[in-house]
C-alpha cells in the first residue's frame, strides 16, 4: 500500500506541487528517500526516525521506500520532514489513510519530535489555498500561514503528536490568527521625526522620491479594520509585477 | 513573500512596513541580485517595493553594481544558474550615498589631499554611466558645520513632509486605477506621454536640454517622469515648465566638481 502527503518545492517564488508517497514492502528493513533529495532531505530520515521514537513509535521492520515526486525536480530544504513522517504514519495506520488528502505539509522535525519553524510558508499556504487544500505547518508559523486566506484550515501544530491527536479527534487544534508584526507604519508616528537641524539641504529630492516609488501612503485609519484586506491583496501572487 | 522564502518572518507575523535594505559594501553580486547553490533572494529581492540603501557607492564592486542595471529597469531579477533559472521580483528605489572622493574633503581646500581634484575623478569613475543614467535624482550634500547643528531645527518637521508625500501619492493612485500601474516610476511609453506630456514652453525646454545635455531616451523619459511627480506635489494637473525645469536640474551631468 503507498500512503500519500502533498507538499511543495520552491522555485525562486514559484511553488511547485510535490507528492511523498511511502511504500512498506517485503524485503530486508530499511528506510530510503529517492526522487532528487540533497543532503538537508536525505538527512530527514534520521530526524523522522527520532521523532516516531519519542512519541514511542518504532518504524516497521520492513522496506519503507520514500518517493519525492515528480523524481526530476531538486528537493531541496528542510521542509520535507513532515510529510515525510506524516506520510509514514498513514503507512503504518497510525493516521487514517484519507486524513491528509486535503492538505500541504511543510515542517521540520526535531528529534523529540517538536516542529521547527521553515522558509516559504507564505507561498505554500497561498498555493494551498489556490488548490482548495488546507495547511498543515509548525505552531509558531500558523500566523504566516493564515493570511493566505481560509485560516480555519490551517493546522498549526507545537508537535507530530498533537497532529495525530488532531487527526484522530482527541484534542482539536484551533485555528491560528493571522498576526501582523508590531511596527505598523500607520501607527508607528513616533517614526515621524523631525530631521537634526542643519541638514535640512536636502529635504526636496528626497521628498520627490518617496512620492515617486515605493514608499507607504498612510492610510486614515489604522490597519486593525482597513489594512488587513489590502495587506492581503499585496501579498497575493497577482498582485505584483 | 519574498521575506518567507528567505526564512526572515519572526514568530510568523507579517509586517506592513515597507521593507528596507543596507547591505554592506562589500556584497557580492549573489547576494545582491540572488543565487548561489540553493538560489535565494538577494538584496534586491528582499528590497521589493521598499528601500535598498547602497552607502558608500563606489566601494562595491563594479560587477555587483551593474549586475543592477536590469533589475533597477524590469523590476525583475532573473537568476540563471546551470540548475535553476528563477525570476524574483525587484521593484526598489534605489538611495546610494557617496564621497566625493577618496579623502572626502574634496569640497574643503584646507582640507583635501595633495591629489585633488584627479583623485575625485577617479574616484567617481568608479561607477559606470549606465548605472549613473539610471539614478533620477542627484544631490551635494555639502558638510555640516558646527554652527548648523546648533542651530533651531528646520520649519518644516517630516510628519509634515510625509503627510503631502501621501497627498501626492493619492493623486497617483487615482490617475492608474484599473491598471497594473502604482506610481509614475512605473508609468511607461503611451500611458507616460498621455500623463506627462509637458505644456508648450516645457517641451520647448526638454527639447533644447536633451540636446544640450546629450541624455538618452531612458534619462529623457526619467525627467519626464520625475517632472510629473513634482506636478503631483505642487496638485497641479498638466507638467509646467518650471516642473520640467526642477527635473532636469536634478540630472547628474558631468560627475567631478
Amino acid at each position: 500500500m503507498v500512503a500519500r502527503c502533498r507538499t511543495v518545492a520552491f522555485q525562486g517564488i514559484e511553488v511547485m506541487p510535490v507528492d511523498v508517497q511511502v511504500q512498506l514492502a517485503n524485503g530486508l528493513p530499511a528506510f530510503q528517500v529517492v526522487g532528487l533529495a540533497d543532503k538537508a532531505v536525505a538527512e530527514s530520515r534520521e530526524r523522522v526516525r527520532g521523532a516516531l521514537g519519542a512519541i514511542g513509535l518504532a518504524l516497521p521492520p520492513r522496506r519503507i521506500t520514500v518517493n519525492l515526486a515528480p523524481a526530476d525536480l531538486p528537493k531541496e530544504g528542510s521542509h520535507y520532514d513532515l510529510p515525510i513522517a506524516l506520510a509514514l504514519l498513514a503507512a503504518m495506520s497510525v493516521l487514517p489513510g484519507d486524513a491528509l488528502d486535503g492538505y500541504v505539509a511543510l515542517g521540520e522535525l526535531g528529534l523529540d519530535g517538536a516542529l521547527g519553524p521553515v522558509s516559504g510558508i507564505l507561498p505554500a499556504a497561498l498555493h494551498a489555498h489556490g488548490e482548495d487544500r488546507g495547511t498543515i505547518c509548525p505552531h509558531v508559523q500558523g500566523g504566516e500561514a493564515a493570511w493566505a486566506g481560509d485560516a480555519t484550515r490551517v493546522l498549526a501544530a507545537p508537535t507530530l503528536l498533537a497532529l495525530i491527536n488532531h487527526f484522530k479527534g482527541t484534542q482539536v487544534l484551533l485555528p491560528p490568527r493571522a498576526r501582523i508584526a508590531a511596527t505598523c507604519p500607520t501607527c508607528a508616528t513616533s517614526r515621524a521625526r523631525t530631521a537634526p537641524s542643519g541638514r535640512s539641504k536636502s529635504p526636496r529630492p528626497a521628498r520627490i522620491t518617496c512620492c515617486s516609488s515605493a514608499r507607504p501612503a498612510p492610510a486614515s485609519r489604522c490597519w486593525r479594520s482597513v489594512c488587513r484586506a489590502s495587506c492581503r491583496r499585496s501579498i497575493h501572487p497577482k498582485s505584483w509585477k | 513573500m519574498i521575506a518567507s522564502l528567505a526564512g526572515q518572518i519572526p514568530d510568523g507575523r507579517l509586517t506592513r512596513a515597507r521593507p528596507y535594505r543596507a547591505p554592506h559594501h562589500s556584497a557580492s553580486m549573489a547576494a545582491l541580485i540572488g543565487g548561489g547553490l540553493r538560489a535565494k533572494p538577494g538584496e534586491v529581492s528582499l528590497a521589493h517595493l521598499g528601500v535598498l540603501f547602497l552607502d558608500e557607492l563606489p566601494e562595491f564592486s563594479r560587477q555587483a553594481l551593474d549586475s543592477l542595471r536590469q533589475p533597477l529597469e524590469t523590476g525583475q531579477a532573473v537568476v540563471a544558474r546551470a540548475n535553476a533559472h528563477l525570476t524574483y521580483p525587484a521593484r526598489v528605489q534605489l538611495v546610494a550615498a557617496m564621497n566625493p572622493c577618496r579623502c572626502g574633503h574634496m569640497d574643503d581646500a584646507a582640507m583635501a589631499c595633495a591629489r585633488a581634484p584627479k583623485c575625485a575623478g577617479e574616484y567617481q569613475a568608479r561607477l559606470s554611466g549606465p548605472l549613473l543614467d539610471r539614478i533620477d535624482l542627484t544631490l551635494d550634500v555639502p558638510a555640516v558645520s558646527a554652527a548648523d547643528l546648533s542651530a533651531p531645527p528646520p520649519r518644516e518637521d517630516s510628519a509634515a513632509v510625509a503627510e503631502r508625500v501621501a497627498a501626492a501619492r493619492s493623486i497617483q493612485r487615482e490617475r492608474y486605477r484599473g491598471s497594473s500601474i502604482r506610481t509614475n516610476a512605473e508609468a511607461d511609453g503611451e500611458r507616460l506621454d498621455q500623463v506627462a506630456t509637458p505644456d508648450d514652453s516645457g517641451r520647448d525646454l526638454l527639447t533644447r536640454a536633451a540636446e544640450a545635455m546629450h541624455l538618452t531616451a531612458r534619462g529623457y523619459h526619467r525627467i519626464l517622469r520625475v517632472a510629473r511627480t513634482l506636478a503631483d506635489l505642487d496638485a497641479s494637473d498638466g507638467v509646467r515648465r518650471g516642473h520640467v525645469a526642477e527635473a532636469l536640474s536634478y540630472r547628474r551631468l558631468a560627475f567631478v566638481r
